[in-house]
């Protein structure tokens, strides 16, 4: 009985719509906790910490949508955070001084060049789908080092404005300290993870869950599994470039290290590392991920060896990653306390 | 009425002629069988029907149009289903999952981004029948990891109901079935089959002779007898290439 229950958790086979169900109040109590905390804490460095956290956690839930939900592994994710992050900037900088002008342009920019390149991407998978996006990515990445003019090539772009933020023209709210940027980012980022958990609870969602299972089924099912992907990869790309678009007023400058394939990596590693098979398993990854760079860094500058270490001993003892893990023992305590 | 007709459906594989010049033509509301031995060219003649491989020569006409060549699922939304010889499901999610997906997607929802899944009351109730269908009401919650072989070709078989199509293909349904399962499993295409046409392989002629309509016989690629199962089991061809000793 016991290998049922760790293979219903780590394989996420509970009912599509309840899989967050369980995970409802501490969802909550977590958010709670991340509104509170600039309150109880005044130290500014951890401040901005945990705004990046929020950011990359935002990229890393994106990015599930393809690995977790609908099996295609991308190792390109980052050019589309590279791309938020210029979009947004450019936007600001030449069209409008707006925060609102720069995340939409973020969003924009990248679902259109998903678009672009989806349609290439899409028709290969496995193996193949995750060369073609590293590929892609790392095109993007010439371009942002070579065309100096727009980009500003190896240096990247400075001064990157938070502009304060109109409430329906009553008051301005500014977000260019800390605090308020702070707590800017984990609103934008709370409702994009709300819109991203509906879709993924919808039948749409479903849908994809069940390409990611069988594909060939999933067409027998009356449905063009090519389109459904397609939506998939747009979607993820928009909500990887909303992370840009908050990651570089974040920064306040931005170069083409962002787009580079190891930030894609890394990505996939924080993904991976919080569990790919609940939702939020991802910035449970970015958050644990971040903090150890951030502790090791004191101590070693080869922080990727802890990190890679740590990496190959959930992959070994932990494959459904750090929240795989922990439901998994969780259902044990409850099962054993329930006989 | 027709509702399918092959001509001259065909299909190599290098030199091999996994599938040479078969025309077939089905009336609707017909129950047909195709036997033949393994190897003959079933699998492969049913994935040229439904769009899964496309013909080297060859025509399939439904309801009267030219389909060849369209895609598989534009195929299912036209009204052809079929199940597969080797269980084709959904293996990480759980036995109702399966089959709710399926209606989904046989109703046309699954385009809504937005909506929650729990609001899908119908579909769901429509999922809980077709799952009680196949005798698998009780098993709704459970993975399919949990399924003994005959509950998953049951599940198959349910995912394909679900569609509702007007023309329905089964690959070897009973293959690897109890007993028990066999029989439960051939009164259910029974029942099916007086809502549609139904196109089917099946090793044990005692099935094919007790529901088909009309057997076709397909022999190294090629049709070598039509006709109703007493016709059938009088022709001397057939005893000779298939039935063999036996006769
Ligand atoms: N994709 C394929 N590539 C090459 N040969 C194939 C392929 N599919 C089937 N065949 C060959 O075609 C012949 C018919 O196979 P199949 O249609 O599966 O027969 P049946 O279903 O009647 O047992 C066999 O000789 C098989 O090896
Ligand atoms: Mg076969």
């Amino acid at each position: 009985m016991k290998k049922l229950s760790d293979a219903a958790v780590s394989y996420g086979s509970r009912p599509i719509a309840t899989s967050l169900v369980n995970g409802k109040t501490l969802t909550l109590a977590g958010f709670a906790a991340a509104i509170a905390y600039p309150l109880l804490d005044g130290n500014l460095y951890n401040l901005q910490l945990f705004t990046e956290i929020i950011i990359i956690s935002l990229l890393a839930l994106s990015l599930n949508i393809l690995i977790g939900y609908t099996g295609l592994v991308s190792l390109g994710h980052a050019a589309f955070l590279g791309i938020g992050a210029y979009a947004s900037t450019l936007a600001m900088q030449h069209v409008y001084p707006s925060i609102w002008a720069g995340l939409t342009a973020s969003v924009l920019s990248a679902g259109i060049v998903a678009l672009a390149i989806g349609v290439f991407c899409i028709r290969l998978s496995g193996l193949y789908f995750a060369m073609i996006t590293l590929a892609f990515s790392q095109a993007f990445y010439t371009i942002a080092f070579y065309w100096d003019s727009v980009t500003g090539g190896d240096d990247g772009l400075i001064g990157i404005p938070r502009p304060d933020i109109s409430l329906f023209g009553l008051t301005e709210i500014s977000i260019d300290g800390f605090v308020g940027y702070y707590y800017f980012t984990l609103v934008i980022v709370a409702l994009a993870a709300y819109l991203m958990w509906r879709i993924l609870n919808s039948p749409f969602g479903a849908i994809l869950k069940a390409i990611r299972e069988n594909p060939e089924r999933v067409e027998f099912l009356g449905l063009p599994v090519y389109r459904y992907k397609l939506a998939a990869f747009i979607i993820s790309a928009a909500f990887g470039g909303l992370a840009g678009g908050l990651f570089a007023p974040f920064q306040g400058f931005i170069s083409p290290e962002l787009l580079y394939w190891t930030k894609s990596g890394e990505t996939v590693l924080m993904t991976i590392l919080g569990g790919i098979h609940s939702f939020l398993g991802p910035a449970v990854g970015a958050t644990v991920l971040i903090f150890l760079r951030d502790t090791v860094l004191n101590y070693t500058e080869y922080w990727k060896i802890i990190v890679g270490s740590i990496l190959i001993l959930c992959v070994l003892f932990a494959p459904g990653g750090i929240v795989g893990f922990i439901t998994a023992r969780l259902s044990e305590i409850f099962k054993g306390a329930s006989k | 009425m027709t509702i399918l007709e092959t001509r001259k459906l065909s299909r190599r594989f290098g030199a091999l002629n996994a599938v040479s010049d078969v025309s077939l033509s089905l009336e609707a509301g017909e129950v047909r069988a195709i036997i033949g031995p393994n190897g003959a060219g079933k699998t492969t003649l049913f994935n040229l029907i439904t769009g899964k491989l496309a013909p080297t020569g060859g025509k399939v006409i439904f309801e009267g149009a030219d389909v060849t060549g369209v895609p598989a699922h534009a195929l299912v939304r036209r009204g052809i289903g079929r199940s597969f010889q080797i269980t084709n499901i959904f293996p990480r999610l759980s036995v109702f999952e399966n089959i709710l997906v399926g209606v989904l997607a046989g109703r046309g929802k699954t385009t809504n981004l937005f909506a929650s899944l729990l609001s899908f009351e119908t579909e769901a109730a429509e999922a809980r029948e077709i799952l009680d269908r196949v005798e698998l009401g009780a098993k709704a919650g459970l993975p399919v990891s949990a399924l003994s072989h005959g509950e998953r070709r049951n599940l198959e078989l349910g995912l394909t109901l679900a569609l509702n199509p007007r023309l329905i293909l089964l690959d070897e349904p009973t293959a690897g079935m109890s007993v028990e399962e066999t029989a439960s499993t051939v009164a259910l295409i029974r029942r099916v089959a007086q809502s549609a046409t139904v196109l089917f392989t099946e090793h044990d002629m005692g099935i094919v002779f007790s529901i088909a309509d009309n057997i076709s016989v397909l022999h190294q690629g090629s049709i070598i007898a039509e006709g109703t199962p007493e016709e059938i089991k009088g022709n001397r061809t057939v005893q000779v290439a298939y039935l063999g000793e036996e006769a």
